[in-house]
């Protein structure tokens, strides 16, 4: 008992806040999970007996399709870029991401506007060929195949990122040992170079499933039935939240198998830059045939996936709305900003007291507390909102019944919502940067009687500005583009960028949606441009 | 005279199967230089850790002052010692320049830039006051350390292998500068090093270690 006693007495601000913030991010999971041993529904009955066969065959397909293409075109890109020399090569080393700052439902309603039947592509074969109205060349895009070219040639930057780390980080000497026992320069690639970068790329290929799981806007756009659309429907158009939570556990099931995979992945990719003999690739120059080929495989996504949706939307923003900055646009944008900049800030601060806790604590189970909020980045945001609208209208319902105040329909269930999704790329900034600090700087401190948040204030965070700030933008941009879990919690009337394009594409008013999304893919430049200044100043050394 | 530290029967190990340091006893009276001798992994740094607070010995008894500051039921953290610590990389905050640096440790006291300014000039860097870290020479640095150390008027100042890293001209000259510096204001000092030449300039009593063990002590 003595002993129990001194153990609570000696718990400090710094276990028991990495504790509360682990509370606050399980409970919405737990919530949602719940819902496995409750009562099924003939909602239920009706979804298992008639639709949750096409939400699994249709998810399954678009995995399938969208990780075929995220494959070819991430990997072939990469391997390009980091083993040859070709026209443009330095341009699509960093361009080649920027499709990743256009959210998958946004590449929707911009294709569904070039393609549709009386689209702008459509219209302009038909002008220049002085064809009949009737005449479509373009075929439909609002179907399950437009969906995998949406999520392909938005998400195969992530797949592109990886694969092209690993090919950097490959030794030459390995590959140079593979033609010296016959095999070709493309033998060599893909015999030896692909299976060595192989567990690297099937890491950012789960993160793409995991990201085509999660979407609702563009499934929604192009009314493909799948789990997230069959839980929105399930939740508002039957007004059954209890059975829309029993499919949202399904949902999670399947990104957990996948965040398995993806885990396993990264802790197999290490062997690829362990090499302590690692000579760099050597780069190769091209000649003008495949130099050709080269540029042209490295322009096609990123004419896809960015060139043409962004022109698109300027011309729309141009020529179609003149009132861009209209006082709806402006509403919106003020409360994109405020909301996520407050997500952003808290999710900060919270990255830095936990890892701040694990430094002076030296804790594992601390430490694990930490991966495990890390998760949170896999949970699609309409699941984390199903999780916190049941948790929130529990805590109105029973604790503050008897008070004036609410938390459903507050802005609280979404910043959590933000929170609980970024804390990943929060953690990650400012882990890195903490790993930075010497730890004699902290024994120093320690000896000239700093502690505590003393140790934090005057030391830690001032060392940190940097990764502050860095995490600050990153969450800022994610939470920008963030459209379900905004739909769904957001207070009454709320509307945000993401929101208004959303309503606006709903209504077919894709013109009138081209200022949210051109403002949406600005901000989601922010990364980019911070991912592009790593990897330069990563080459110099 | 009576002594200022003393350690009693201290053993050590960062996991159950070695033991980096095993039975260790000795005491260092008011004023004395004591330095501890040894080659590198031999337990000198552990026991400078051990002795400051930074690590738990997993069993003895430690006592500043006559007053237990570490046994098997308690634990005085760091910053309730009352000790200076120097290490071999020096740790200089390096957001803070070298008068933030050497104030940075004293508390409570309105005359501490008037302090933090003395101390500057006894090591002979008040010319790069206003310097950060990066913009100093290892020389000058190791000097903002020392000074840094002796602000908050610790009880014991340790030092480990504080000169390591310096060329021999100016490690002659900073033995020289500290021993004169430490003598004048009476401070009781424990450093730890592997270099024999720098310990008996330094040194009024010399403790050997070797594979965690007092090999011989009181040498002089």
């Amino acid at each position: 008992m003595r002993y129990l006693v001194k153990r609570i007495n000696n718990l400090s601000f710094w276990i028991v806040f990495p504790a509360i913030v682990f509370i606050f991010f399980l409970i919405p999971v737990l919530a949602v999970l719940s819902s496995v041993v409750g009562d099924y529904s003939d909602n239920w009955n009706h979804l298992y007996n008639f639709v949750l066969f096409d939400y699994i065959k249709n998810s399954l397909f678009l995995v399938i399709g969208v990780s075929i293409i995220t494959l070819i075109v991430g990997t072939g890109t990469a391997w390009l870029v980091s083993n040859f020399n070709f026209f443009g090569k330095r341009f699509f080393e960093w361009a080649l991401i920027l499709p990743l700052s256009i959210p998958p439902y946004i590449l929707a309603y911009t294709f569904t506007g070039l393609f549709d039947s009386y689209g702008t592509l459509n219209n302009l074969v038909r002008n220049i060929f002085e064809l009949d109205q009737s005449f479509i060349f373009f075929p439909n895009i609002r179907n399950i195949f437009g969906a995998i070219i949406v999520f392909s040639f938005t998400l195969y930057p992530y797949v592109y990122l990886v694969s092209r780390s690993a090919f950097l980080n490959q030794s030459r000497t390995v590959l140079e040992s593979g033609r010296i026992l016959g095999l070709s320069r493309f033998e060599a690639s893909f015999k030896l170079a692909m299976p060595m970068i192989r567990p690297a790329i099937i890491g950012g290929l789960m993160l793409v499933i995991m990201e085509t799981l999660s979407d609702f806007g563009a499934v929604e756009h192009f009314a493909i039935p799948t789990f997230t659309t069959g839980i929105f429907r399930t939740w508002f158009g039957m007004g059954d939240l209890t059975t829309a939570m029993q499919l949202s556990s399904f949902l999670l099931l399947f990104i957990c198998i996948f965040l398995f995979i993806e885990n396993r992945s990264r802790k197999n990719a290490e062997y690829v830059s362990n090499s302590t003999t690692h000579t760099p690739i050597k780069v190769e120059q091209l000649n003008k045939n495949y130099s050709m080929f080269a540029f042209i495989f490295c322009l096609l996504p990123l004419f896809i996936g960015f060139i043409l949706p962004v022109s698109e939307l300027i011309v729309w923003a141009i020529y179609y709305n003149p009132s861009f900055f209209n006082e709806a646009f402006l509403t919106s944008a003020i409360n994109t900003i405020t909301l996520a900049l407050i997500a952003a800030i808290l999710c900060s601060i919270i990255s830095i007291l936990i890892n701040f806790s694990i430094r002076i604590n030296r804790n594992s189970i601390l430490r694990f507390l930490s991966s495990f909020l890390s998760l949170g980045y896999a949970l699609p945001g309409l699941i984390l909102a199903v999780g916190i609208v049941q948790t929130s209208t529990f805590i109105d319902s029973s604790l503050l019944e008897k008070t004036s105040f609410a938390i459903t329909g507050s802005l609280f269930g979404l910043v959590l919502a933000y929170i609980i999704k970024s804390y990943a790329l929060s953690n990650n900034t400012i882990s890195s940067g903490m790993e930075k600090i010497s730890s004699g700087i902290d024994d120093s401190a320690r000896i000239l009687k700093s502690t505590g948040w003393n140790l934090l204030g005057r030391i830690h965070f001032p060392l940190l500005k940097t990764s502050f700030f860095t995490s600050i933008l990153l969450v800022t941009s994610e939470v920008v583009k963030e459209l379900p879990a905004t739909l769904i919690l957001r207070p009454f009337n709320y509307d945000t960028l993401a929101v208004s394009a959303y309503i606006y594409a709903a209504e077919e008013r894709m013109r009138d949606a081209a200022a949210p999304s051109i403002a949406i893919i600005l901000v989601g430049l922010i990364p980019i441009i911070i991912i592009t200044r790593m990897i330069r100043s990563n080459q110099k050394y | 005279m009576k002594p200022i530290l003393e350690i009693e029967n201290l053993s050590h190990s960062y996991d159950s199967e070695n033991m980096n340091l095993s039975d260790i006893s000795f005491s260092v009276m008011s004023g004395e230089f004591v330095s501890i001798l040894g080659p590198s992994g031999s337990g000198k740094s552990t026991l400078l850790r051990v002795i400051a607070g930074l690590e738990r010995q997993s069993s003895g008894t430690i006592r500043i002052n006559g007053n237990v500051v570490s046994d098997d039921e308690e634990y005085f953290e760091p910053e309730r010692r009352n000790l200076g610590l120097v290490v071999q990389d020096k740790s200089l905050f390096p957001h803070l320049n070298v008068l933030e640096n050497v104030m940075f440790g004293i508390k409570n006291r309105s005359d501490k830039n008037l302090i933090a300014k003395e101390l500057i000039t006894l090591f002979k860097v008040s010319e790069h006051e206003s310097k950060y870290p990066n913009e100093l020479s290892g020389g000058e640095q190791q000097r903002v350390a020392l000074a840094r150390s002796l602000a908050p008027d610790p009880q014991i100042l340790l030092l480990d292998e504080p000169f390591n890293g310096l060329d021999d001209t100016l490690k002659n000259e900073l033995y020289r500068e500290t021993k004169n510096i430490i003598q004048a204001k009476g401070i009781t000092v424990l450093m730890v090093s592997h270099d024999k030449k720098e310990i008996e300039v330094l040194s009024d009593k010399i403790i050997a270690l070797d594979n965690g063990k007092i090999k011989e002590q009181n040498l002089t």
